[in-house]
């Protein structure tokens, strides 16, 4: 019995050594390297720390340290953190110091963590000399390697290889593709005059470029937008007049305005929408016209776009008698949901009497179309809704 | 004769729980390799340009609620917050009798609505809706009561998005929580109905305006098992069984679906305890049955932190309604098990989460009464037996520091008295929790399927949580995140 | 006449080192610090002509730490650096006390002239 007992202590007292040793291995070695690359990171902080506030260019004495990846990284750190000439300098410095030619070598690495680190680090640094590499490495057999060239080339902002991202996007399935094109919303201004081009091609992801360049808001691409809105990819049109709406000029209403005819719902329904934000009040009239149109969406998306416009909220309002129910429902709807309908309640306790005049006379015209439960719920008194429903 | 009987038996559990630990090692060895092969991704795949991105998939996140007065508007505020480009919050009501409706609309400035909205799910009469007057896009559904799961497919009902976030008010997320779990999404949109996010114990935490300013280990023994239990699953188990495509849980307090999937399925069941497990069991069998592509997946990056039991009493009581919950799942889903009309899941991770989180702790509870006993009683070897039980332990031992070997990636608990806290709590898990946690377990076996379901458990008093850095605490504890699946057992 | 001196709160090694040195080569006298409850209370114990503070800070933010010192009455200009850059931040930073708020990546001339301009701007009873 005593044998089994001891046997039993040992053994467990054994496993309990194993494993805490090992841990406390495990993490003993880790803690001290990552001690280490700390003191040494440190170090450099200091170094290069100096080096930018004295603007020195005694920067050849770090060449020793670039195969150093803390002192590297330091750099970069460095980097993200300033701008304007104090960058400049310093990019100045990481070339003396070879870091560049450093990373671009890194670049053929068979280690793709090494490939990748590379890119980031490129991209980080922006010097303008390094996009013919980038650019290579658009076609990396690595996705997220793929991505990072992408977003390098867009921070360096070099406007020639706009071309190479749209070409490099062609052959990428949709999420890579998704992936270039938020690069090049990145890129900004400088991509656009070549972006405006390759809508007017046949490339395969004009309708992503088309909503990237509403999303930049370059009036220098509405040309090439307004076109878009007559090519024969409905996608295509419902993403230019998507784009329009966010980034277009009065220029664009009146192809919008057209575009209230077109074929299909979406695209209606997008013309719409964008009208709404360019809330030019020319449309009103078209707007109420589009509330009787056949798709419940492009009704709804109309009287969304009459509250935005500046005078369009009467025309809904109005539209509340419009003869037709579908254009009826569409107002009352989305005066509904958009709160003006939850604020006339509110109103009706305001201490001025124009504003509580107002109030019920809005909220008679919508229990005349019929959305009297809507106020019940709200808490008004139903003699008094039967009240306003009786009104003239 | 009855010697012989005895002895076999003895064997049979020890061989059984042996079993057990090697799966729970493989599956590590699963996990780590997908935790690696994410990394890599998180780290360059620029996830962090989908917050400014308009690609990146709306989400609408739905919070059912139920007498949450005191932190439902924090709690919205937090989530607002989030690093996340286009989502809406809806706030559902499920019939509080405490003044639930009246914080939040004066909290947010909220107007009376209506718009029309497809009842694909059918739910309980939804009375009101309110929208908020201020730049963030809340919504308040008002309706009657109707438990959670009714209260969860009445925002659906209402959401505007393809995708939406079923989660508790007292969950706290990471900023960018949604970000890496929608990335699943993008990467495969067709495919991917349901992503299942990361969740780590408050306790001991410093929260601040909504989130986690400071990570370190709560003080009390009970709290730290749970920690070191949840390690385990979340990172032990989940990515292995993910990567495998058999991820068997998506929790309910942080789970992101597909709706046209969920939808599809009929939404959340109401009359279940472990709703969130029925609802990925049935997403599964109905894909499968469907012979439609899928997936489901977990994401370890995707991090969100809640407030865990503090008092035996109220773990007992959520590790019993957990267990009861695995009970009813297991029973409607017989029929998957080692059918192969549903392939991997079938054959092989559902059978083996039966066994293992199910069959195990009865076995286990019988082990720790029979082996010592018939040791003692010279019934078994020694000899035979004790190295045995002494590898079966080894085994454990390992899987244990596996798991805080895989925790290490996060750098949390990285200083030198946390390690040794942790190691202390993992190994001395052999001796506590676990044997209180089975003995639950087997005591759930004698239950009445017809008891209670949400929102009777507030006047039982069940949520009393109280921890000293975070925001009070809500009357109504949140059904667990992990549901069934923890336990000393510790897998999927 | 004096040197100016600066407090410099900023939990990152390269910034602190970055802005001391600058700061340093400009004529300043300066501290810094890497955790925010230390430096208010640091920045209470003695007189700063200016603070430069990190927004995303080690347990406080560094709004925070600012309507701290507000509250507790220190009338010293607070310029809060940050990496953070929307719209709301800013706002509520400024709002919260501080007197400048400047983002990151930033230029080192530009952070001495506008800690210039705060010296140059202080009401003179300090």
């Amino acid at each position: 019995m005593a044998d089994l007992a001891v046997a039993v202590l040992i053994g467990l007292g054994g496993l309990v050594i194993i494993a805490a040793v090992s841990l406390f291995l495990l993490k003993a070695v880790s803690g001290a390297r990552r001690r280490r690359i700390g003191a040494r990171r440190a170090r450099f902080v200091d170094l290069v720390g100096e080096l930018i506030v004295r603007g020195d260019p005694g920067s050849r004495n770090f060449r020793r340290y670039a195969g150093d990846p803390e002192f590297r990284s330091v750099v970069l750190e460095y980097m993200r953190m300033l701008q304007g000439e104090d960058r400049l300098r310093l990019l100045t410095a990481a070339r003396d110091m070879g870091l560049v030619d450093r990373f671009l070598k890194a670049l053929r690495s068979r280690d793709r963590d090494e490939r990748v680190s590379a890119v980031e680090a490129l991209g980080e640094i922006g010097d303008p000399t390094t996009v013919t590499d980038l650019v290579f490495m658009l076609h990396d057999i690595v996705p997220e390697i793929q991505v990072q060239a992408a977003a390098a080339l867009a921070h360096i902002g070099d406007p020639t290889s706009v071309k190479s991202l749209l070409a490099g996007m062609e052959h990428q399935d949709e999420w890579n593709a998704q992936r270039i094109a938020d690069a090049l919303y990145s890129f900004g201004r400088e991509a656009v005059p070549e972006m405006a081009r390759y809508l007017q091609g046949t490339g395969r992801y004009r309708p992503l470029v088309a909503r990237t360049l509403g999303l930049i808001g370059d009036i220098r691409a509405e040309g090439s937008l307004i076109q878009a809105l007559s090519s024969s990819d409905a996608d295509l049109r419902m993403r230019a007049a998507a784009a329009l709406g966010r980034a277009g000029t009065p220029r664009a209403v009146p192809s919008l305005l057209e575009l209230l005819a077109d074929k299909q719902w979406e695209v209606r329904a997008q013309a719409a929408s964008a009208l709404g934000r360019r809330t030019d009040r020319q449309a009103i009239p078209w707007l109420r016209r589009a509330l009787s149109d056949q798709s419940w969406w492009v009704r709804h998306n109309a009287a969304a776009a009459l509250v935005e416009v500046p005078g369009g909220s009467e025309a809904l309002r109005s539209s509340l008698g419009h003869p037709d129910p579908y254009a009826r429902d569409a107002a009352a709807a989305v005066l509904l949901s958009s709160g003006v309908a939850g604020e006339a309640v509110e109103a009706l306790r305001s201490t001025e009497v124009t504003d509580r005049l107002a109030a019920e006379d809005l909220i008679s015209s919508l229990v005349q179309a019929g959305k009297a439960e809507f106020f019940l719920v709200a808490g008004l008194n139903p003699e008094y809704v039967d009240a306003l429903r009786m009104r003239v | 004769m009855l010697h012989t009987i005895v002895q076999t038996f003895n064997f049979f559990i020890i061989f059984y729980v042996i079993g057990m630990q090697i799966q729970i090692l493989v599956v590590a060895t699963m996990s780590y390799r997908a935790l690696a092969s994410d990394r890599f991704v998180t780290r360059h795949g620029r996830i962090q340009d989908m917050i400014t991105s308009d690609t990146t998939p709306p989400i609408s996140i739905v919070i059912p609620a139920y007498n949450e007065a005191a932190g439902i508007a924090d709690s919205v505020r937090s989530m607002a917050m989030l690093h996340y480009p286009n989502m809406e919050i809806i706030v559902v009501n499920d019939g509080s009798n405490d003044d639930t409706v009246q914080r939040m609309i004066e909290a947010f400035d909220m107007v009376p609505i209506d718009f029309p909205f497809r009842n694909a799910i059918p739910t309980q009469k939804i009375e009101r809706l309110y929208k908020s007057r201020l730049p963030h896009p809340v919504v308040l559904v008002d309706k009657e009561n109707g438990g959670k799961s009714d209260a969860i497919n009445a925002g659906i009902n209402v959401s505007k998005y393809p995708y939406f976030m079923a989660t508790d008010a007292d969950m706290v997320l990471e900023s960018e929580a949604l970000i890496h779990a929608a990335r699943h999404f993008v990467e495969d949109r067709e495919r991917t109905v349901a992503v299942g996010g990361n969740v780590r114990p408050l306790n001991g935490c410093e929260v601040r305006l909504g989130k986690v300013t400071k990570v370190s280990l709560p003080r009390t023994a009970i709290e730290m098992a749970q920690v070191v239990e949840y390690i385990r699953s979340f990172l032990s188990a989940r990515p292995g069984w993910s990567r495998m495509g058999s991820l068997l849980i998506v929790s309910g307090a942080f789970g992101i679906f597909s709706k046209a999937a969920v939808t599809e399925v009929g939404g959340f069941r109401n009359d279940h305890l472990g709703e969130d497990m029925e609802m990925t069991m049935r997403l599964h069998r109905h894909f499968r049955r469907k012979k439609q592509d899928y997936r489901i997946v977990y994401s370890a990056d995707a991090v969100a932190w809640t407030e865990v039991p503090v008092t035996w009493n109220v773990l007992k009581k959520q590790r019993v309604r957990w267990h009861r919950g695995l009970i009813q799942v297991i029973w409607q889903y017989r029929g998957m098990i080692f059918n192969p009309r549903y392939g991997f899941v079938g054959m092989v991770a559902w059978p083996s989460f039966i066994a293992f989180e199910f069959i195990a702790p009865v076995l286990e509870f019988t082990g720790w009464i029979l082996v010592p006993i018939s040791l003692l009683t010279g019934f078994l070897n020694p000899e035979v037996a004790l190295p045995l039980v002494l590898i079966a332990l080894l085994l454990g031992t390992a899987n244990s520091i596996a798991s805080l070997y895989l925790d290490d990636r996060f750098g949390y608990y990285s200083d030198g008295r946390s390690t040794l806290r942790l190691l202390m709590y993992t190994l001395g898990e052999h001796l506590g929790l676990r044997q209180r946690s089975v003995w639950w377990r087997v005591r759930s076996l004698f239950w009445n399927p017809k008891k209670k379901v949400w929102g009777d458990m507030q006047r039982t008093g069940v949520g009393n949580l109280g921890s000293k850095t975070s925001p009070p605490p809500s009357p109504l504890a949140s059904v667990p995140p992990a549901s069934s699946v923890l336990g000393p057992s510790g897998d999927s | 006449m004096n040197k100016p001196k600066i407090l410099v709160v900023d939990d990152e090694r390269a910034v602190a080192f970055l802005l001391r040195r600058a700061l340093e080569s400009a004529g300043c006298e300066v501290t810094a610090l890497a955790d925010g409850l230390e430096a208010y209370e640091h920045a209470l114990a003695e007189r700063f002509d200016v603070i430069l503070i990190d927004h995303l800070l080690p347990g406080l933010l560094g709004q925070e730490v600012v309507q701290r010192w507000r509250q507790a009455g220190l009338g010293t200009p607070v310029i809060i650096v940050s990496g953070v850059s929307n719209e709301e931040d800013i706002v509520r930073s400024l709002e919260s006390g501080a007197s400048d708020y400047v983002r990151k990546p930033f230029s080192v001339r530009e952070i001495i002239a506008r800690v210039k301009v705060q010296i140059r701007d202080r009401p003179q009873n300090g």
